[in-house]
Parts: C-alpha cells; sequence; structure tokens
C-alpha cells in the first residue's frame, strides 16, 4: 500500500521502470568522447538503436511531423520512443541535430513530458527514469534509456484491480475512540516485454 | 497493519553464517533481537539482545552482551555488524572499496583487498576501473568465498573457465574499485554472460546466480567482440538449470559446436567501447517432457515457474555483530514495532 495519491502514481512508474530495466537488450552507448563506457550518448548511437529497430521489424510509435514554413522549426521523422530520467537533459541538449520540441513544426500531438527527438527518435523524460549508479566502467553512474519499437512491452490492470484511494475515518481499525484516520492506495497491475528485440536499453554516461 | 501496532515478529534459528535476513512487510521504527538459547544461560555471548530504532545509522546496534559464568550483562555500541533495513527496490548504497588485484589471468578471479568491508558470501558486487582488466570493468559478479580483510572470490567467474573453458585474461587486474549492492528483484532479469560452449547442447555461464527455469525461452546478446555471434538475437529453450554454491549455467536446446569460440574482448577493445553478451529473458516456453537434470520427466506443460513477477521485499538484515557465527543453532525472537507518537530528544 501506498500512502499517497502522487506516491502510488509514481509506484505505478517505477514498477514499469524496473521491469524494462530488469529484461530490456543492453547496448552500451560508444559514440561519445568522455572516456568512459558507455560514453554519453551521441548521435552515432541513437542511428544505431534505430538499424537494429528497424532490423528487428520494430515499427515506429509516432507519425512523421513534416516541416512547415515556420521560422526556427525542424521536421520529425518517424519515431521510436525513448523514455529516460531527467538527468540526461544536458546530453540531450548536446546530441548533433537534436531537436526540442518547441523547435518541433507541430506540437499538437506531443506530451508535456517530452523533450524533443532527433532523426527517429522522440525523447520523454521523467525524475523517474532509471539509473544504475557506479556502474560504467569508470564507476560512474548509467542512465538506462529504454528504446521502445510499437508494442514492444505492455503493462495490463486486471479487471477489479485498478487503484483505489482508500480513506477511512476515525473509528475503524481498533480505533475504539475514534482518534485516528487513515488513507491509503491499492492497485494491481503487471508489465512485462512482449517482444525482447523491440525495446532497447541504450545504457548512456554523462548524466 | 496500523502504524500504532507491534507490526509482526517471529523466530528463527542461526545457521552460523554470522548474518540472517528477515522479511517484514514495513519499515519498523523500532526493531529487538532476542537470543532466546542463550538468555538466562551461563554461556558467554556478544549479543544477548540487540535493537535498532529510527534515526539509527545503518549497520548499527545498540546491544546487550552476556558475560560467561556470573550472566552479568554490558551494553555495547556497534557502528558495524549491526541492523540495516533493505527495501530491494530502493536499496541502500554502499561506498567503493579499494583492490590491488583481480586474478583474471590465473581463471580463479580472487580479487584482492585490503578492506572487505561489509562483503560476504552471496553478496553482489560490481568491479569498476579494473586496470588492464576492461574487459570486465562495469560487469556485476556474486561472491562465492570471503577472506576477511584479504580477498573475495567471484567463483561463478572463475567456474566458467574451469568447467566452462572460457580462456583466461592476458593480464591481472592491476587495481580495481568493488562496490557491493543490493539487486532490483524484477524476475526473471537479464544476465551478464561469462562463457557459452560449443557443443551439441550448449552450457552457457553466468557471472551470478540466474533466475531462469527449464522450458524457459531466453534470447541472446553477443557483440561479435565476444566471438560466438552467431548466437546473437537467438531465442533458445533452457532444457536444465544450475544454481549452485559456484556454478551458475544453463544448458541449451541449441548446438553451437559450428559456432566461433566465445571469449571476452581484450582490455584494450574493451577500453574502446563494446556492448556486454547478455542473455535475457524471452519468453515462456513449453516445460520439456523428456527431463532433464534439475526437471523430472513430466508431461508437456507450460512453464509458470518463468512468469514475470516483482519479487521486491523489505528486510532487516542482521549482521555479525548481533548474530555471532558462534552462536550456531542458537534461536532467535525478533519483534518489529512502529511507534503511535514518537518526540525526539
Amino acid at each position: 500500500m501506498v500512502t499517497k495519491v502522487t506516491e502510488w502514481r509514481e509506484t505505478q512508474d517505477s514498477l514499469v521502470r524496473d521491469s524494462l530495466e530488469s529484461s530490456a537488450s543492453v547496448v552500451n552507448c560508444v559514440g561519445g568522447s568522455n572516456g568512459d563506457l558507455p560514453t554519453e550518448m551521441a548521435l552515432s548511437d541513437t542511428d544505431d538503436i534505430v538499424t537494429i529497430l528497424q532490423n528487428n521489424s520494430g515499427e515506429y510509435i509516432t507519425n512523421m511531423i513534416p516541416g512547415e514554413l515556420k521560422i526556427g522549426t525542424s521536421p520529425i521523422g518517424d519515431a521510436y520512443g525513448c523514455m529516460l530520467t531527467t538527468r540526461m537533459i544536458p546530453v540531450l541538449n548536446n546530441l548533433q541535430g537534436f531537436v526540442r520540441k518547441f523547435q518541433y513544426p507541430n506540437v499538437s500531438e506531443t506530451l508535456s513530458t517530452e523533450w524533443g527527438g532527433v532523426n527517429n527518435i522522440r525523447f520523454f523524460v521523467s525524475e523517474q527514469g532509471s539509473v544504475t549508479p557506479n556502474a560504467s566502467l569508470a564507476g560512474n553512474d548509467i542512465a538506462n534509456c529504454f528504446v521502445s519499437a510499437k508494442e514492444g512491452y505492455k503493462v495490463v490492470w486486471q479487471a477489479g484491480g485498478k487503484a483505489r484511494f482508500i480513506y477511512l475515518p476515525p473509528g475503524y481499525n481498533n480505533d475504539p475512540c475514534m482518534l485516528r484516520h487513515t488513507a491509503g492506495c491499492s492497485f494491481y497491475q503487471g508489465s512485462c516485454i512482449t517482444n525482447d528485440l523491440w525495446v532497447q536499453n541504450l545504457r548512456s554516461t554523462g548524466i | 497493519m496500523l502504524p500504532y501496532q507491534i507490526i509482526e515478529g517471529g523466530s528463527f534459528t542461526g545457521d552460523g553464517s554470522g548474518m540472517a535476513n528477515i522479511q517484514i512487510s514495513t519499515k519498523p521504527d523500532l526493531f529487538i533481537l532476542t537470543n532466546r538459547s542463550d538468555w538466562g544461560d551461563d554461556t558467554a555471548q556478544a549479543a544477548i539482545e540487540s535493537k535498532w530504532k529510527k534515526g539509527m545509522a545503518d549497520d548499527s546496534a545498540l546491544l546487550l552482551a552476556q558475560a560467561i559464568t556470573t550472566g552479568a550483562l554490558s551494553s555495547d555500541v556497534l557502528t558495524s555488524g549491526g541492523f540495516t533495513f533493505i527495501d530491494t527496490a530502493n536499496p541502500p548504497s554502499y561506498a567503493a572499496l579499494a583492490s590491488t588485484n583481480v586474478a583474471g589471468n590465473t581463471g580463479t578471479f580472487v580479487v584482492t583487498m585490503a578492506e572487505t568491508g561489509s562483503i560476504a558470501v552471496g553478496d553482489y558486487v560490481r568491479l569498476t576501473s579494473v586496470v588492464d582488466e576492461y574487459q570486465i570493468s562495469g560487469y556485476v559478479f556474486q561472491v562465492t568465498a570471503v577472506t576477511n580483510d584479504v580477498s573475495i572470490t567471484l567463483g561463478y567467474m572463475a567456474s566458467a573457465v574451469s568447467a566452462g573453458g572460457l580462456a583466461t585474461f592476458a593480464a591481472a587486474g592491476d587495481s580495481a574499485d568493488v562496490i557491493k549492492f543490493i539487486p532490483n528483484k524484477m524476475y526473471p532479469r537479464w544476465s551478464y554472460i561469462a562463457m557459452i560452449t560449443k557443443a551439441s547442447q550448449a552450457v552457457v555461464y553466468f557471472t551470478a546466480k540466474n533466475d531462469y527455469t527449464p522450458g524457459e525461452i531466453v534470447s541472446f546478446r553477443v557483440p561479435s567482440e565476444f566471438g560466438m555471434d552467431e548466437i546473437n538475437n537467438k531465442a533458445v529453450r533452457v532444457l536444465s538449470v544450475t544454481n549452485s554454491a559456484t556454478v551458475s549455467s544453463i544448458t541449451l536446446d541449441l548446438d553451437t559446436s559450428g559456432y566461433t569460440t566465445f571469449a571476452f574482448p581484450t582490455s584494450a577493445i574493451a577500453a574502446a567501447g563494446v556492448s556486454p553478451a547478455v542473455v535475457l529473458p524471452s519468453s515462456s516456453g513449453v516445460v520439456p517432457d523428456n527431463g532433464s537434470a534439475t526437471n523430472a520427466q513430466q508431461p508437456p506443460g507450460t512453464n509458470l515457474r518463468d512468469a514475470f513477477d516483482n519479487r521486491n521485499q523489505y528486510y532487516m538484515h542482521c549482521g555479525p555483530g548481533v548474530i555471532p557465527s558462534t552462536a550456531l543453532e542458537s534461536t532467535y525472537d525478533w519483534v518489529s514495532i512502529k511507534f503511535d507518537k514518537y518526540t525526539s530528544a
């Protein structure tokens, strides 16, 4: 049981994060220049992941956002989705050719968590993103950046198991003097990777 | 449970390992451990009762010791070897410890350490900055032996050499950092490959105990730097599983006789940038009907033991300061308590 509504939502996120972390394919970034292994994410690394997913018949999740006659914008290709920690924001901003969300020709079909895109990957950041501490060749933190093709993983809520906020007023649970009330949330869900070829954990340092 | 209740309690018998992990349902405010067998006895005990309460540091404890013959009690404070509350989904972190030698060149994978800290047999460690053995830098290993403040042994890796035929490394690791950590328990998890044999039924060795079960389908990610890249992206049925004290392996329904020999890249190649060779849980397979060494013959059936599962848990780790290894077969009682109200000094 989690104690706050915000914790419950974060718990749902972290459960899916941990599930992906446990069983996604592992690919180290090697195109960066920081001398660690993995290196910080570089354009060649994202292109390699797109190639892997294309070789594995992974479908794109989002459609192309074509160019428009708007100053300072840039088109975005059909894209896979990458979920990663907010600690990767500086690395993303330094990626060659990275297009920030505000530079999209059309932002009507974006999420608030979207940070931007490069070639055929769009990036969605969260402070709940996966980080493995002290795990690189040089002992630095590694960001686990999950790049997924369409239907690469799933989350299942069992019938009747959707999240419930449970408030009990004073007088419940061995509280004869009606001194205490309790609140909590409960839910049950299952998550798993549906095709291990379609979810890649692109590991990066530089965070 | 409610916050103002004694949450739970129980008893167990010491196994002489000098530690115990007690599964509990939530983080307690007060945890008390009592040695019932030796209570009131004239046997000297370093810890007859010990406790940990909120605000105390990890691995610490307050304890009462019992003197020989008189049974007189004395108090003590432990700063290590005491209690640590563990949430495997959000585990505590441990400081890196220095190593002066990693014997990958001899195949024993003994890691020389002037200070082994709280590392115990069965613990997971990650080696980083392994000079001249960068091919295992960042890898995860399970410890199979500890000589206090002398060395730890990565026996699962050593068995990949002795049993699996892995070629030893060209040089010893001159220095390294060893970091103990507690892994997340989402099940089953991907595993680092230590060796894949060339055989009609290939055997895959791992660097730590594995989560796989007979019948399960596993998938391989083996970069060309590791040689046997013919197996890359293959999804293969597991025939049998070994998870002993020193060997972690699976036998596959796959003939690798004609494949390229599996070998770790050189330290220099690894430092230049490679991805690790790993096995992933891929999908649920039908349990083989012809049985195996670890799975009795039976009709084919759906394998339920490979189902994805969240096995994260809370537990209280009791260290050697509160459960001395000398107190073998002593019976301990424990109680876990949440305060209804707490006023700090």
